[in-house]
């Protein structure tokens, strides 16, 4: 060995030095390509806009806190009445389901003992790492959809620590789950609900609640899903994941025979789910108390427990149906991953399509049609009680006997106790023909002992005639058509509310005749009631029916005096055949091509109330994909019109001095302005804001700042506040917030929410919201409202409205039939235009037709064949033809997936920007994905693409419409500039590439001297030595 | 030192850079087949790490004045082979650090931990060895 000399020295410190500099020249692309991600997470802003400030006042859109965003004193007041709303959500948004002899609500400062292992934090786990994304075993209730945590405004409440609040609270029960080991595991495939085992309640532990911490046993059930995480229809125990468990039942039984020693003086079961578990079995137990508590963010558990306690009356409703089997709604024959379906040519799609075969070779099909939630249970309810269309056939019955609606509903969607009671007369409807509204004054008398709050609940029937059955136009028995919520109302206390109902929500798409929407001929009966199967019993009353049964089984024979009933004479195929929000456009058959039916391949049978025995689907149908269909999957499938506009036709590069704040209260429709704006724009500057990655880039000719983009309205994320880096108010899951029935709440959390938006200096919330609890598996259902269109529709003009105010654009996500998150990836996805509109689209129309709303992020799913953001059906047709729709649209997170990356076809067809648009490398370095959006469509209009630079002008137009209704422009006036500057980052890696790139360089030439100096040298003595 | 096929290796550096030349050809062979079967095959970081491998067991076992460099240009062939590979994979990265399937992933983790680790060895093996002299 011995010592190392210089040139080995060298030409190993070369090594090195080598080995940075290739480091820098492989990484710093790769570095780039994903810039506005890294500073995002970073939290670093590589633009500023400086102004000499002689405009006066230029904070155009004002926080209710002020107007420094890095007022300390300010956020934290924004943050705890973020936290005193959340509280007072949750305690309008739980839902009593259940409450035997008064059994609820508990003394205050009762002595109890708490139950379930997913009740307590494990101490010996980190919880703060399994939030999103995460899989794998998991402790503690399941707070948000997000991470909870300790924020320095906001102090994370634990279920535990509320409850020990509010309750004297069994210590030893609570120390044996802590540190049982035991924990249910997160994940898509082999997930456990994670019940310990009731052994581990030793004969010392239950001593425990024998002489106290036995005035309730409280055991919370729990389930937990996410994003890529559904819960699955079959797990390791054989059974589905929303089944009460062994471990489960096991300790119900134990309290039960608790309770029957005397021991227990009552069992209250806490749901902590999004998902609707089945609960039919727990009235087996002798449960005396269910409290659905849903997933209720960092401090919804003090709401909880002041529900408990009393301190609070529930005045939640459900927003899903809870059957007692969930695996028993048409939905699920195709759903989840386990019935998720591949073409039947399989071979053949695969070898014909370019992109990744994972992203093209799975399908869905609703077959169900309209009958999704309780749409499907009540409707086969009413043709039961009425003995039409073989109702009461064996096909979809949890019993394998005749179909019976007692053996399959737990609790109705719209169900939820008081601890009160109250009586709803239906004083009056009237209808008036220039709003197009029926009207209906309600009363509601609190005919308990204690004060609380009563929702009002509207349902419709509409008529199911012979034209219906001829054109497969399906009529759910009842439908959501309008709700209110009372104020709190002492006992005795009445207050009279008005209820709109848009007679729009009353007709019917008919897709097969009159292609479009119909007002049927026949009786229509609008009907309030405690929920829907009560305001459905209601209904079956005012038309003379007999043998109704209520939500538990016992006769009831309805209340007719809470129906109101007219009669159409004739189908009115014209009321509604022109959109009611843009003048002189048709309303027509949009989505003929994601009917199956119509495709040229194997064909499928809809669900129809005509026959529930033979059109309940039951097995999935094997489906071919057609040579037309696999053009459409393969994604690329744009091709410049003949009769397209060149290039030269348009004027791009031409100053007209116009900023970008001027533009700001500039008509959407002012095209000569609007023209003049883009003709300024160079194609690459226009093409520099298509991709996105938490932000667009700024354009410095028209003064355009950076803007900034994140998700969502359950927990600002990704931005978050100026001050200190931190994430916005963890609140309760969109489904608690749902069950509120609560306009005004819901209104009042889109203020606080657009509130802080404008702390963090955040242009646009991605969110979720509508998309449609289609099953109840769906695992990112607790990010979006209900299983209901009509209930999504009236709750999301009402947030886009409130929220978009102050300054912001609510992105809504995602557009559309993106239902579940297996193979939410591209999974051709099949349906009828009925269940299209009346449901899926439904649940957007509200916020983009009514409420405004400026942003929406397509899904990751397809329409029919055809990927979401390629989707001109939805993008061109409906969001911006019928519902006027002036916002920007963009890609969910396309990453570099191949088959999101057809950016020609995407723009063609309605695109605005891609989200996270980061470049392929890799064997994708071959497919379009190597490029971002801004490189293919320049280079698309270089080659002389004129109909691609018309959308992109487009595209622009709609993106700067709504950033120019944004925060975003606050400090802007004619003097302001954009100021760019590197990330620290950035001169990180330069410095390294450089300098590494220099040592290695100035390291090789003293080896190679030193190698030619030894050489010349050894020459030298070999010459000697030759000599001598 | 020991003798290879009548090739005599006179020092820890010679050996350390035939460790590493065998530890690169078996990485790219191993990369091959697994990149292959995921559909994530690119042929420069196979490229890459045959050269590396080629480079590395020429300074090892072929004597030439000028091939002492040869080591060194291993160095480099293998940094950039497990570079462009992490980069090749970032996707399935993306997907596994985040927890959810979004990035496109092509493939399972285990044989990129795999290649990462081989080849990361073998770049430290060829590093270490250029600090040491190829003969006594």
């Amino acid at each position: 060995m011995g010592t190392i000399s210089r040139r080995q020295f060298v030409k190993g410190a070369a090594g090195i030095t080598s080995t940075v500099f290739a480091t820098t020249c492989v990484g710093a692309p790769v570095a780039q390509s994903y810039r506005g991600r890294i500073n995002t997470a970073l939290g670093i802003d590589t633009t500023s806009v400086t102004s000499n400030g002689s405009s006066g006042d230029t904070t155009y859109y004002k926080s209710d806190y002020g107007t420094d965003i890095y007022d300390a004193t300010a956020l934290q007041k924004l943050e705890d009445d973020c936290a005193a709303a959340a509280i007072e959500e949750v305690e309008g948004g739980v839902v009593l389901l259940r409450n035997e002899n008064g059994a609820l609500p508990l003394q205050k400062g009762a002595s109890v003992t708490l139950f379930g292992q997913n009740s307590f934090e494990n101490p010996d786990a980190d919880t703060t790492s399994m939030g999103f994304g995460y899989t794998g075993p998991t402790y503690g209730p399941f707070y948000s959809y997000h991470t909870p945590g300790d924020t320095s405004t906001v102090k994370w409440v634990t279920y535990l620590s509320a409850m020990q609040e509010a309750f004297d609270v069994n210590p030893t029960v609570t120390e044996a789950y802590q540190t049982s080991g035991y924990g249910r595991v997160k994940d898509a495939e082999n997930p456990d609900v994670g019940e310990a085992p009731v052994s581990l309640l030793t004969d010392d532990i239950c001593a425990s609640w024998a002489s106290q911490y036995n005035d309730a046993a409280i055991y919370m059930i729990t389930r937990q899903g996410s994003e890529d995480c559904d819960l699955v229809l079959e797990d390791s125990e054989g059974i589905s994941q929303l089944a009460l468990h062994q471990n489960e039942k096991d300790l119900l039984a134990l309290l039960q025979a608790e309770k029957a020693a005397g021991t227990i003086k009552r069992i209250i079961v806490l749901v902590n789910s999004s998902w609707a578990v089945e609960l039919g079995d727990l009235a087996n137990y002798d449960v005396d108390a269910i409290l659905w508590v849903g997933t209720p963010g960092v401090v919804g558990f003090t709401g909880v427990a002041n529900v408990l306690d009393g301190d609070a009356n529930p005045s939640g409703k459900l927003v899903d149906t809870y059957a007692k089997n969930s695996l028993s709604a048409p939905a699920i024959t195709y759903a989840q991953a386990k019935n998720t379906q591949e073409w039947s040519n399989l071979d053949e799609v695969l070898d014909t399509c370019s992109d990744t075969d994972k992203f093209v070779q799975s399908y869905l099909i609703y077959a169900e049609g309209v009958y999704v939630g309780y749409k499907y249970y009540e409707t086969r309810y009413e043709d039961a009680i009425l003995g039409q269309g073989n109702a009461t056939g064996t096909a979809g019955s949890s019993t394998g006997s005749a179909w019976n609606y007692t053996d399959e509903i737990a609790y109705p969607f719209g169900y939820g106790l008081s601890y009160t009671t109250f009586q709803q007369t239906l004083d009056s409807c009237s209808f008036d023909s220039t709003s197009d509204t029926y009207t209906l004054s309600v009363t509601a008398t609190n005919t308990g002992d204690v004060a609380g709050r009563s929702v009002v609940e509207v349902y419709a029937q509409t008529p199911y005639g012979d034209y219906e059955k001829k054109n497969q136009v399906e009529k759910p028995a009842v439908v959501l058509v309008g709700f209110a919520k009372t104020g709190e109302l002492d006992p005795g206390a009445s207050e009279t509310v008005s209820v709109q109902v848009e007679q729009y929500l009353l007709a019917s798409y008919d897709y097969t005749s009159a292609k479009g929407y119909i007002l049927s001929a026949g009786t229509y009966c609008l009907a309030i009631g405690d929920d829907a199967h009560d305001a459905l019993n209601n209904i079956l009353a005012a038309k003379g029916a007999t043998g109704m049964v209520a939500v538990d089984g016992t006769r009831t024979g309805g209340d007719a005096s809470k129906t109101y009933s007219w009669d159409l004479s004739s189908v009115d195929a014209n009321r509604y055949a022109m959109s009611r929000y843009v003048d002189g456009k048709q309303v027509t058959n949009c989505f003929d091509d994601v009917d199956l039916n119509n495709l040229g391949t194997d064909t499928i049978t809809y669900l129809s109330r005509s026959d529930w025995d033979a059109t309940f689907p039951t097995e999935p149908v094997a489906v071919r994909a057609t040579p037309d269909m696999m053009e459409v999957l393969d994604g690329n499938f744009y091709e410049m019109p003949d009769d397209a506009p060149s290039v030269s036709d348009f004027t791009q590069g031409e100053d007209s001095g116009i900023t970008f704040v001027a533009m700001r209260n500039v008509d959407y429709n002012d095209e000569e302005t609007w023209n003049a704006f883009l003709d300024q724009l160079t194609v690459e500057e226009m093409a520099s804001i298509l991709p996105d990655q938490n932000g667009s880039v700024a354009i410095d000719s028209i003064t355009m700042p950076a803007s900034y983009r994140g998700d969502d309205m359950d927990q600002l994320q990704q931005v978050v506040f100026k001050l200190n880096g931190e994430s916005g108010f963890n609140w309760p899951c969109a489904i608690v917030e749902a069950s509120t029935w609560d306009i005004d709440h819901i209104a009042k959390r889109s203020n606080l929410t657009g509130n802080e938006s404008i702390f963090m200096g955040l242009t646009e919330i991605w969110s979720g919201g509508p998309n449609i609890h289609r099953t109840p598996f769906n695992g990112r259902a607790s990010a979006y409202y209900s299983e209901d269109g009509n209930l999504d529709y009236l709750i999301g003009e009402v947030v886009s409205r409130e929220c978009q105010k102050y300054g912001v654009i609510l992105g809504y996500k995602h557009m559309v039939l993106n239902d579940q998150e297996a193979n939410r990836e591209s999974a051709a996805t099949f349906a009828n235009e009925q269940a299209i509109r009346e449901e899926y689209l439904r649940a957007f129309e509200g916020a983009y037709a009514k409420g405004g709303c400026m942003g929406c992020m397509t899904a990751f799913n397809r329409i029919g064949v055809t990927y979401a953001g390629s989707c001109s059906a939805t993008m061109q047709d409906v969001m911006r033809g019928e519902w006027g729709f002036k916002g920007v649209i963009c890609s969910d997170a396309c990453v570099g997936s191949d088959y999101k990356t057809h950016y020609a076809t995407n723009l063609a067809n309605g695109l605005d920007y891609w989200c996270w648009d980061m470049a392929g490398f890799g064997p994708s370095a071959d497919s379009s994905s190597a490029k971002l959006s801004n490189t293919v469509i320049a280079e698309d209009i270089e080659n002389g693409d004129g109909y691609l630079l018309k959308a992109l002008r487009d595209a622009t137009k709609h993106a700067v419409y709504a950033q120019v209704r944004t925060s975003n422009i606050n400090g802007l006036d004619d003097s302001s500039q954009i100021v760019h500057t590197n990330a620290w980052w950035e001169n990180a890696i330069t410095g390294t590439q450089i300098v590494s790139g220099v040592l290695t360089a100035g390291l090789l030439g003293v080896y190679v001297y030193d190698t030619v100096k030894a050489s010349k040298a050894q020459d030298n003595e070999d010459k000697k030595g030759a000599e001598a | 030192m020991a003798q290879v096929k009548g090739i005599k290796i006179q020092t820890a550096g010679a050996w350390l850079s035939l460790v590493c030349g065998a530890l690169s050809l078996v990485t790219g062979i191993y990369y091959a087949v697994a990149a292959g079967a995921t559909n994530n095959f690119t042929a420069t970081v196979l490229v890459c790490f045959l050269l590396g491998a080629v480079c590395a067991l020429t300074y090892s076992l072929v004597p030439s004045d000028w091939g002492d460099i040869l080591n060194l240009v291993a160095v480099v062939f293998l940094a950039v082979a497990i570079l462009e590979f992490i980069v090749s994979s970032i996707a399935t990265l993306a997907d596994v650090l985040s927890g959810i399937t979004m990035f496109g992933s092509t493939g399972g983790i285990e044989y990129i931990v795999i290649t990462i680790g081989l080849g990361t060895v073998a770049l430290v093996v060829e590093i270490v060895s250029c600090f040491m002299r190829r003969t006594k």
